[in-house]
């Protein structure tokens, strides 16, 4: 008897609402909205399928119409939310993927993805919250040297992490 | 998944061997598009009107990231994430399913074209084999069975008589196409009818469950230690993509979206090493259960450590000779420092002495970058034993070899007993009860009465417990050698209680023997030596059976007045080999065949054939057979096979 690989409900559940929100927050740019649609329900299949291959594209095509909302000037708290969500879509998704390939359906499998879905959502939360907070009482004026530093040095610290 | 080294840094997977590459094209990309923008700006001055230079650097940064993001997505999109492979616990690894080896040199595919001309060369000549001992049962007519291989003949059907025929018949463009459209070759398709074929030969039918095999692959379990997982590995090019664009297109937005990300690679980057110390008690119910009974395992998991565990994986070590009949050995949990957890399965095995193996137990640290897999120790029970059952009203019937003392054992021997044998002459000293008085009164002179003489037999029970002998009919059926045992222990019991001597003895590397004798401590120690022993043991045993050394050595140990019954599913020619040497050297043997071949797949079914045209053998050389079947109880498979011989 070998373990079958079909994901718990509750997680499928998880990732379909993530990657549901992140589309929906791209409501207002009708193109970029049906991408994110379309690539909500590959990620959701890729999850049912238990195939990463599958959940990437979808995830790929989410971050896709993200990008390309946030270049027709969504405003910026729409994308931010969009992104987040699409980001944790894909988390859980391979969460679940990773779990049920080691686990199977029958086992108790929940703990670890709710934790890992709880901690995720978490970290997404702050992250929004401190960029857009930033975002709010910075506004305008700003030397152009601050601007390059700031993005020489994010670019830099993002290379440095490989991830 | 690449091993965290020695040194404990945390990425080892640095691309130092290909990261200059990737530096030069950025290099090289971004020089080239420097070149033709500013080509573009000398042929048409208004296009660089609008740019003051400071723009320009901070498109440049943009363009420069949106280049190194798309390195990086090339690199995401060559790896895959994997993650560790657990043991595949539920499954029964002791015991073999009978024609899987076939299934797999049908099913073929692997090796080069010379390694697949010697398979199918070695697959025909198993058919081969199998259908001339069919066909040599059978004779129809006066041709050579060769000849009817060799021309065909010896079916109507054209496809599975073109296995043998040396011409190869023209194969109709339509075969063609079925046999690329079903992706099962030309060569299959007849191995497949031919084996259809033979079927309907010997029962007159078409066997029912013909059906694909199934084909499983298994990977070998990752070994403990800490890894890394790759699975956030693209985080830093959709970061890097993001702002790129944003840069591109000035868009604040997606500079933002960066910062998220970026936040998310800090959280990823911050992932601590997992460092489970978790205390794992196992406990049974019941660990003596009787035969076939399930046994409910639980297992706790607590957190005995101070750090929160926010991702285990625990897969219980199931024995390997016992199958998982009801939830599942594998676990997944989040403990709280103190906090535990338990969950309960339940394994059934036929009988014998199972000992649990070490769980295997992957810990995940919160973000999922590195993985820890480890073989923790657990506490509480580890061994479940299966008793064996001796209660029964079991008759055996026997062959007409016996020893001199008194028992049940109808004989041709005329002298005291019940049921009437013959009429001789009064000798004096013969019983008055049994003189004939009628025929004294017919003044015809004394006569005595003789009856057929009751007497005890000496049986040795022969169980075959060589490497072939564990088989079964599918995965989490019952072995051969499980059901040998067991039907052995209640035939003791019964021989024992009709007064018959039993002995026992195991055809196996492993040798077990026991003298034939009577009473109640020998049949302790005969039900201990089948619960018990090494030789019956419910995993095969490491070393080859020698015939001419273990058979010799069991032959001299033999008294003269026994008579054998053999226990064996008799699954290979060796079997029938051993069986008629011993019935050939004087010992009367009544072979107890469990049949352990299933259906369904060619190989089993050739499988299938090749037993029966075995037992057919054997009973041509004067053995008694009685072919067991999976699903019928002992007394009655013996009730009907006494009939038969009666």
């Amino acid at each position: 008897m070998i373990p079958e690989t079909t994901p718990p409900r509750v997680a499928i559940a998880t990732v379909g609402s993530a990657s549901g929100i992140s589309a929906l927050a791209l409501l207002l740019v009708p193109t970029a909205f049906a991408v994110a649609v379309v690539g909500a329900v590959v990620v959701v299949i890729g999850t049912l399928l238990g195939s990463r291959r599958v959940l990437g594209l979808g995830s790929l095509l989410q971050f896709g119409a993200v990008v390309a909302a946030g270049i027709s000037s969504l405003s910026a708290g729409l994308v931010l939310v969009g992104l987040v969500a699409a980001v944790l879509a894909w988390d859980i998704g391979e969460q679940t993927i990773g779990v049920g390939e080691q686990l199977g359906t029958e086992a108790q499998t929940r703990r670890p993805i709710a934790v890992h879905a709880a901690a995720s959502t978490l970290v997404g939360a702050i992250a929004i919250g401190g960029v857009y907070v930033t975002y709010l009482t910075v506004t305008g004026g700003q030397p152009l040297l601050a601007l390059v530093l700031f993005l020489g040095g994010g670019a830099i610290v993002l290379l440095s992490m490989r991830t | 998944m690449s091993r965290v080294s020695e040194t404990r840094s945390r990425r080892p997977d640095d691309e130092s061997g290909d990261s200059p590459i990737g530096i030069d094209r950025v290099l090289g990309g971004l020089g080239l598009l420097a070149v033709l923008a500013g080509t573009a700006v000398i042929l048409a001055p208004e296009l660089g009107a609008g740019f003051s230079p400071g723009y320009v650097i901070v498109f440049v940064i943009g363009g420069l990231l949106l280049v190194i993001a798309a390195t990086r997505w090339r690199d995401r999109l060559v790896t895959s994430i994997e993650s560790a492979t657990l043991p595949d616990v539920e499954e029964r690894s002791t015991v073999s399913v009978p024609g899987a080896d076939f299934d797999a040199m049908l099913r073929g595919g692997t090796g080069n074209s010379i390694e697949c001309v010697k398979q199918r060369s070695k697959i025909r000549s198993r058919v081969e084999t199998v259908t001339t001992a069919v066909l040599d049962d059978r004779p129809t007519d006066n041709i050579d069975v060769a000849d009817r291989l060799a021309d065909g003949t010896w079916t109507d059907d054209p496809v599975a008589a073109a296995l043998f025929t040396d011409a190869d018949e023209s194969l109709s463009i339509r075969t063609r196409i079925t046999s690329f459209v079903t992706g099962r070759s030309v060569f299959r398709r007849r191995v497949e009818r031919a084996i259809d074929e033979l079927f309907r030969l010997v029962d007159g039918e078409r066997d029912p469950d013909a059906a694909d095999g199934t084909h499983t692959e298994t990977k070998s379990p990752t070994p403990p230690g800490e890894w890394v997982i790759d699975r956030w590995k693209g985080l830093s090019a959709l970061a890097l993509s993001v702002i790129g664009f944003g840069v591109v297109f000035s868009r604040p937005a997606l500079l933002l979206g960066g910062g998220v990300l970026a936040g998310f690679g800090a959280y990823v980057v911050a992932g601590p090493s997992p460092d489970p110390e978790l205390s794992i008690t196992r406990t049974l119910e019941p660990t003596e259960p009787r035969p076939g009974e399930s046994v409910t395992v639980r297992v706790e998991i607590e957190n005995v450590g101070e750090s929160f565990q926010s991702d285990l994986r625990f897969v219980d070590g199931v024995p390997a000779g016992v199958t998982v009949v009801d939830g599942t050995p594998r676990h997944g949990t989040a403990l709280r420092p103190g906090a535990s957890t338990t969950y309960t399965y339940s394994i059934e095995a036929v009988r014998g002495s199972h000992e649990f193996e070490t769980p295997t137990l992957v810990a995940r640290n919160l973000p999922g970058t590195l993985e820890r897999v480890s073989k923790p120790d657990v506490d509480g029970d580890g061994t479940v034993t299966y008793d064996v059952s001796t209660a029964l009203e079991l008759s055996v019937p026997l062959r007409k070899h016996t020893s001199k003392h008194v028992g049940r054992v109808l004989t041709d021997v005329g002298g005291s007993g019940i049921e009437f044998h013959s009429v001789r002459e009064y000798r004096r000293g013969d019983p008055l009860t049994r003189i004939d008085w009628n025929r004294a009164a017919r003044g015809e002179g004394l006569a005595t009465l003789q009856f057929r003489e009751e007497r005890s037999a000496t049986v040795v029970v022969l169980i075959d417990a060589r490497r072939s002998a564990y088989v079964a009919p599918d995965d989490e059926a019952a072995s051969a050698v499980d059901r040998s045992v067991l039907a052995a222990a209640k035939v003791v019991s019964a021989l024992l209680d009709s007064d018959d001597r039993v002995g026992l003895a195991s055809l196996s590397p492993r040798r077990c023997w026991l003298e034939p004798g009577a009473g109640h401590t020998h049949r302790a120690r005969a039900h201990d030596l089948l619960a018990s022993h090494e030789s019956f043991a419910p995993s095969p045993p490491e070393t080859p059976y020698y015939v001419r050394i273990n058979l010799a050595a069991l032959r001299k140990r033999l008294p003269g007045d026994a008579q054998l019954l053999v226990f064996s599913p008799v699954a290979d020619d060796e079997s029938v080999e051993i069986v008629r040497q011993l019935e050939a050297s004087g010992y009367p043997v009544t072979l107890l065949s469990p049949d352990a071949t299933g259906g369904g797949t060619p190989g089993r079914r050739l499988e299938r054939l090749e037993r029966s045209v075995r037992l057919s053998r054997l009973r041509q050389s004067n053995v008694r057979v009685v072919d067991w079947d999976d699903e019928e109880p002992l007394a009655l498979a013996l009730t009907n096979a006494a009939r038969r011989w009666s």
